[in-house]
């Protein structure tokens, strides 16, 4: 991110009206962050379908099938859900941080940004800001609803405050993934539509509702090593709740890889972004 | 370059290729500051091209071009800080009131939270947005969204102005009041820089005109030097009777001692008029008491249309067909 030089702060307070100074990218930053919660405020269908959706799941899964899934009783596989619930809210809000990115960046918006004085990449920083701020609240209201069906942490508060990194960490770096899909989708609508068929069969194919022993042999590896089975594995561990038994590699390295994961795709998608975001126009 | 006056806005010999496509092939522009260019050209002559060099978004291939005495290439910072730029589409915050617009772009802009507060309210009651203030510009018309586009683009006070094809899609009446606003922005000492379709646009507001096509200026002047590059003024009369069209060319050819022409299909009779009001008087007296009905009797000057047509070839219309 790149800041103005002191020259031009100088000059551009000298040529335009007094009041006018640079305030820096972290204000510009926090004024497009602003903007951003304003949307979510007024336009609250992407954030009601990311959150509702699997609050929905965990309640049909959980009271539908809750009785024929679980040996010990319906409220311990419920529970049991609660995890897997806060990673697919991490995992569909990549639709909104697409089509935000998209929207934001369509050619006439940044033609308005990039001839301003000011650090378009304000525009990424925001987007990320935003997210966060919001993956953080989700956690927070999704572990209310937890709670009102029975869920506890058991493993005192520092494994609940590891398990809230591990999936804020997570949503870090769903929402670059987010910002790379939005950066090359053609318009806001296509980047949303692209993220629900994507993320439907990666939350099926996983360990979230069932265990892999459950699934035919040859998708139970796929599942145990689909990430979001290891960020929702992790998850368990930390919070103290129930884990299924298994003795594959990526079942007992759930937290490292619930780590590693995240960082790779991070490592790829922020280079891959800011290059992409550079090229915009010209 | 006058060392007391430097131009606002400079180019030379700026190139850009788009695959096969010259979008600029060569263009050459000055803007005297406080004054109005206006750049005509038909789609794809590359006007937008221009802007988008002038106003750092894009870079040429090759050329130099400076705005506000800074370099596009080498201080884009500086350029930014003294331009403003409103493009094709109007680009604001749909979601977001006319007030929170102006605010945002005003905070984006170095304004402090009240600085900020102040000048939104200052570009409403300019731009008369004040009782749509608070509604979401989702619901605006596109005059008022223009006005909102406009009004974002002065918040900084720039001392250039671009506008690209301001009111491209805007009812009339939105388009006096956008040619409004620019006029008040040019009294205030700004200098503008605008592309249009329309010539009555360019006629109105700019004090030149270059006309480009394939990426190159193929004339420059005044509106007046260039009407006058295609042809003077001329002296037309409309007959009532198309019989009568030849002894009315007889009788103004003799009386003004010039080649009078027949158009027939539009009844008109028309003279080379280098004094105005000389053929005006010349033409009443021979036509007075000669039993001649005549419908419509008038000197005029060439429109910038005619200007534009004869120039760039992009067409004829059914006058040039028939002259």
């Amino acid at each position: 991110m790149t800041t103005t030089s002191p020259q031009a702060r100088g000059t551009s307070t000298a040529s335009g009206p007094a009041r006018l100074r640079r305030g820096g990218a972290w204000t510009e930053v926090l004024v497009l962050s602003h903007r951003n919660l304003r949307h979510m405020v007024r336009d609250p269908f992407e954030l009601a379908l990311a959150i509702s959706m699997p609050l929905l799941m965990v309640l049909l899964f959980g009271y539908v099938f809750g009785d024929v899934m679980s040996g010990t009783g319906a409220e311990d596989y419920r529970t049991f859900l609660v995890p897997a619930m806060l990673a697919m809210v991490m995992l569909y809000g990549v639709a909104g941080t697409s089509a935000g990115i998209a929207r934001d960046t369509a050619r006439d918006v940044m033609s308005r940004f990039r001839s301003m004085p000011m650090a378009p990449m304000a525009i990424l920083g925001a987007r990320t800001l935003t997210d966060m701020v919001r993956a953080a609240l989700e956690i927070i209201l999704l572990l209310g609803c937890g709670a009102l069906i029975g869920w506890r942490f058991e493993d005192g508060v520092g494994g609940a405050l590891a398990a809230v990194g591990l999936l804020l960490l997570f949503r870090f770096a769903l929402v670059w993934l987010g910002v790379l899909i939005g950066l090359y989708a053609a318009n806001p609508d296509t980047a949303s539509m692209l993220v629900y068929p994507l993320a439907f069969p990666l939350t099926m194919l996983s360990t979230s509702f069932l265990p892999s022993t459950a699934m035919p042999s040859w998708l139970a590896p796929i599942a145990e090593w689909n990430p979001l089975s290891a960020v929702v594995s992790a998850t368990r561990e930390l919070f103290g709740n129930e884990v299924l038994p298994s003795d594959t590699w990526p079942a007992q390295n759930a937290q490292l890889l619930a780590l590693v994961v995240p960082t790779v795709l991070v490592a790829v998608c922020v280079p891959l972004s800011l290059r992409r975001f550079r090229a915009l126009n010209h | 370059m006058e060392p007391s006056s430097p131009p606002a806005v400079r180019a030379r010999g700026l190139h850009k290729r788009y695959g096969a496509t010259r979008a600029l092939d060569g263009l050459d522009l000055t803007v005297a500051p406080g004054t109005v260019l206006g750049l005509l050209g038909p789609n794809g002559a590359g006007k937008t091209t221009a802007v988008r060099v002038l106003s750092t978004l894009l870079r040429p291939d090759s050329g130099t071009a400076a705005v506000g005495g800074h370099d596009v290439l080498t201080e884009p910072e500086l350029v930014r800080s003294v331009i403003g730029l409103t493009g094709q589409y109007a680009s604001v915050d749909e979601i977001l009131t006319a007030r929170e617009n102006l605010v945002m772009f005003s905070r984006l802009y170095g304004f402090d939270r009240s600085g900020a507060r102040e000048r939104a309210r200052e570009l409403l009651e300019r731009f008369d947005l004040v009782d749509a203030a608070d509604r979401p510009a989702s619901g605006y018309s596109g005059g008022m969204r223009r006005r909102l586009d406009l009004a974002v683009s002065l918040i900084q006070e720039p001392r250039v102005l671009f506008l690209d094809e301001p009111t491209t899609g805007l009812d009339p009446r939105s388009r006096i009041q956008v040619w409004e606003a620019v006029r008040d922005l040019v009294g205030g000492g700004a200098t503008v820089l605008l592309t249009t379709q329309y010539l009555e646009e360019a006629d109105q507001l700019a004090d030149r005109v270059a006309v480009i096509d394939h990426g190159r200026v193929i004339a420059e002047g005044t509106p007046d030097t260039l009407k006058s590059q295609v042809g003077g003024d001329r002296l037309d009369v409309l007959v009532h009777d198309p019989a009568d069209l030849s002894a009315v060319a007889d009788l103004l050819g003799a009386a003004l001692t010039a080649p009078a022409r027949v158009h027939s299909a539009e009844r008109r009779v028309s003279v080379p008029a280098e004094d105005r009001m000389a053929a005006l008087t010349g033409a009443v007296r021979a036509l007075d008491g000669s039993g001649l009905r005549i419908t419509d009797l008038g000197v005029r000057r060439p429109s910038l249309d005619e200007v534009f047509l004869g120039l760039t070839g992009t067409g004829t219309t059914a006058e040039e067909a028939a002259r």
